[in-house]
């Protein structure tokens, strides 16, 4: 940082001049030093405001000078750490933008051009423009091109836009359902509300959470050890939060395990590429196979190491999305069975599936067969699936098969982390003097915490408590089990497909883990999202 | 300075604007007749520069907002306008002037030891001269210490031209 006069204060200039006056006093006691002498106004008093000058520049350089010293106090001396960081070639993560889809209610049947410069606005003020430009047509003739639909209804005609956030942060991560409006709507423009819950909004990362990572970051950079995939990762895959590597004897680790005797040379590697689990969302047709059943299939890279299907309905329908223990179905969702196997073709990966789909699972190479019950007429119809996906499995798992980059002796998968979901509820009680604050602001700060946390945390209602009390005035949380008190719990869908699910005071994943699909505090993240939350603030 | 008076184990200032030697009356000052080494001063002459470094400065500045009165702003910003307004606005800056004066003084180890002919008890504006085409204003004060000499010296300002 760069410091001039207007930076220095009065108690910095009045220490410098003091000083001054009592070493050239000691030195020369008949100089008058008094206000308003040439000696004090001409003469010392130019010279404090510089020493004042190069004291300040000093400090600040000697605290940049040391890591222990920005470690201390990182918050405040961003520039410094982004300074110190640059000589071991670490950079700072930045916020990600928030991502979804619109469904853009229009009132006329034609043509409409969509460009980047149209915003749509949330009623708190949140915007969000297309990244592309677009045409809608009812029968797109061109590449890229977005259909126009007819409401069942006849009344009114709709399109799904692509839009992303026009700033940063985890408030972006708007739900399903919220409305937009367009201060400068095109003709025909109705309304528009968020097709499924925007995710992937992330705040930048701190000067503590970079420092942090520092020792991972300053490894050597080669796909060997834990330290080193996960600085060589890091450093190419920003998006990464975290990783996770578990190789020869650990127990999670299945794949060294095909013969009699472990053997080397096997790794997983769990990529946490994501702060809240992002949600994409697909078209797909289904095909009747029986009364009441239909099917579809989700291929190889259609989306890579996808975790879970969340919820499947109609190609427009709104769901209510709330958390329901035990099956993290969404209430409104059709119920199916996602039926996983894996395409090996071209795969120079060991997998052993002779007995099942444990050791694909959350790869690249999972597909699968949904079986969706649903009474309807057609043979074939569409439905609206959503689906937690990690970003870049694929990509990562790419990066590493590289022939140039790739450890040459050891065969390492990516795959996508277990997510253990997690669900809160409080009652917060505030001093009757606090300043006024939104549920929705504790509950944004919850997530935040939460979404922070990595592998092998241990999450407790405590340190949520921690994190509430640290931002704002709280005299009380309830934090007994009783039906005002605090709950707190978690679900997870293991390897095999059964849900795992978890509760209490400490959410510890060593005390429920089952190695044997693959749940165990080295694979587990915990991930929140806002409408599992539940705060109520109450005055007392 | 009284050459008669002993300035040995005086404290000492800087010469603020050097000494014009024997000067006869009234007499155009120019750089061309300063010298290239500073001199020091002390007794009347250093209470007088001092007094006159405090009333020429202006209020409000950084790092000592309290050191300096307002007659330059009012001279700059054209209010002093008429004789009356220039003797209050005098007053009002002469206040200030001795004001900070003692108290700076009394918070100083000097405070018990400085010699009568060095402090200033009282400041009179004995007559004053505008010169509009040269925007320039002459105050003629006199100055009485507490060892009772007295000596008057005129303490020159300049407006601006626009």
């Amino acid at each position: 940082m760069s410091y001039d006069l207007k930076d220095i204060t009065q108690d910095d200039f009045n220490l410098a001049e003091s000083t001054l006056i009592s070493v050239i006093k000691s030195a020369y006691p008949n100089l008058d030093m008094r206000k308003g002498t040439v000696l004090r106004e001409l003469l010392t008093k130019v010279a404090a405001e510089l020493w004042s000058l190069n004291t300040k520049r000093t400090t600040d350089l000697s605290n940049t000078y040391s890591l222990s010293q920005l470690e201390a106090a990182p918050e405040g001396n961003e520039e410094a750490v982004d300074r110190l960081l640059s000589n071991f070639l670490v950079v700072r993560k930045q916020g990600s933008y928030a991502s979804g889809q619109l469904i853009v209610k229009v009132q006329y049947s034609r043509t409409y051009t969509i460009t980047t410069s149209m915003v749509f606005t949330t009623l708190s003020g949140l915007a969000y423009s297309p990244e592309l430009e677009y045409t809608v047509e009812s029968n797109p003739q061109t590449t890229g091109a977005l259909t126009l639909y007819t409401h069942e209804s006849g009344t009114y005609y709709y399109f799904m836009l692509p839009v992303k956030a026009n700033l940063t942060g985890i408030v972006y991560d708007v739900p399903q359902g919220t409305s937009f409006s367009m201060s400068s709507a095109f003709s025909g423009f109705v309304t528009a509300e968020a097709y499924y819950d925007f995710s992937g909004g992330s705040i930048s990362e701190t000067a503590s959470q970079v420092l942090g990572r520092l020792p991972a970051a300053i490894a050597t950079r080669s796909l060997e050890s834990r330290y080193s995939i996960s600085s060589r990762l890091r450093e190419q895959f920003t998006a990464i939060h975290s990783v996770s590597a578990v190789g020869m004897g650990n127990a999670e680790q299945l794949r060294d395990k095909h013969y009699v005797f472990s053997i080397g040379g096997r790794g997983d590697v769990y990529a946490k590429t994501f702060m809240a689990l992002p949600i994409v969302t697909l078209r797909k047709t289904a095909t009747k196979v029986s009364e009441g059943v239909y099917q579809f299939s989700l291929v190889r890279d259609e989306v890579p190491g996808y975790y879970l299907i969340r919820a499947i309905t109609n190609i427009d329908s709104v769901t209510n999305a709330g958390l329901e223990f035990g099956t993290l179905s969404v209430l409104g969702s059709y119920a199916f069975t996602d039926v996983r196997s894996a395409d090996l073709s071209g795969c120079r990966h060991d997998f052993d599936v002779s007995a099942g789909y444990v050791e694909t699972a959350y790869t690249r190479y999972q597909i699968s067969d949904v079986f969706v019950n649903a009474n309807l007429q057609s043979d074939t119809t569409e439905f609206k699936v959503e689906i937690y996906v990690a970003p870049f499995i694929k990509d990562i798992q790419d990066y590493m098969d590289d022939s140039e980059v790739g450890n040459l002796m050891a065969d390492l998968v990516v795959r996508c982390p277990i997510a253990c979901v997690v669900s809160a509820k409080m009652t917060v009680y505030q001093p009757p003097n606090a300043a006024p604050v939104a549920s929705d602001d504790m509950v944004t700060t919850v997530v935040d915490y939460i979404n922070n946390t990595t592998f092998g945390h241990i999450l407790s209602k405590s340190q949520i408590v921690s994190a509430l009390s640290d931002k704002y005035q709280i005299s009380r949380i309830d934090l007994s089990d009783s039906v005002y008190g605090m709950s707190l719990g978690g679900v997870m869908r293991a390897a095999d497909g059964t849900y795992i699910t978890i509760s209490g005071s400490e959410l510890d994943i060593a005390s429920i883990q089952r190695p044997t699909v693959l749940v165990t505090p080295n694979t587990v993240v915990f991930t929140a999202n806002r409408k599992d939350i539940f705060i109520t603030v109450v005055k007392e | 300075m009284n050459a008669t008076t002993n300035y040995s184990n005086r404290v000492v200032d800087i010469e603020l604007l050097q000494t014009v030697e024997n000067p006869t009356g009234e007499r155009q000052v120019s750089i061309s007749i300063s010298q290239p080494i500073a001199r020091i001063v002390t007794g009347v002459q250093k209470s007088i520069q001092r007094y006159a470094a405090i009333f020429l400065s202006v209020q409000d500045s950084k790092f000592d907002s309290a050191l300096g009165t307002d007659f330059m702003k009012q001279m700059w910003g054209g209010t002093l306008t008429t004789r009356e307004r220039i003797s209050s606005a005098f007053a009002f800056a002469n206040a200030d002037v001795m004001e900070i004066m003692q108290k700076d003084d009394s918070a100083s180890t000097y405070v018990d030891t400085q010699p009568d002919d060095e402090k200033i008890s009282q400041v009179d504006l004995l007559d004053y001269q505008i010169d509009y085409a040269k925007a320039q204003l002459m105050l003629r004060l006199l100055i009485t210490t507490a060892a009772g000499t007295s000596m008057e010296f005129v303490l020159p300002t300049t407006a601006p031209r626009t």
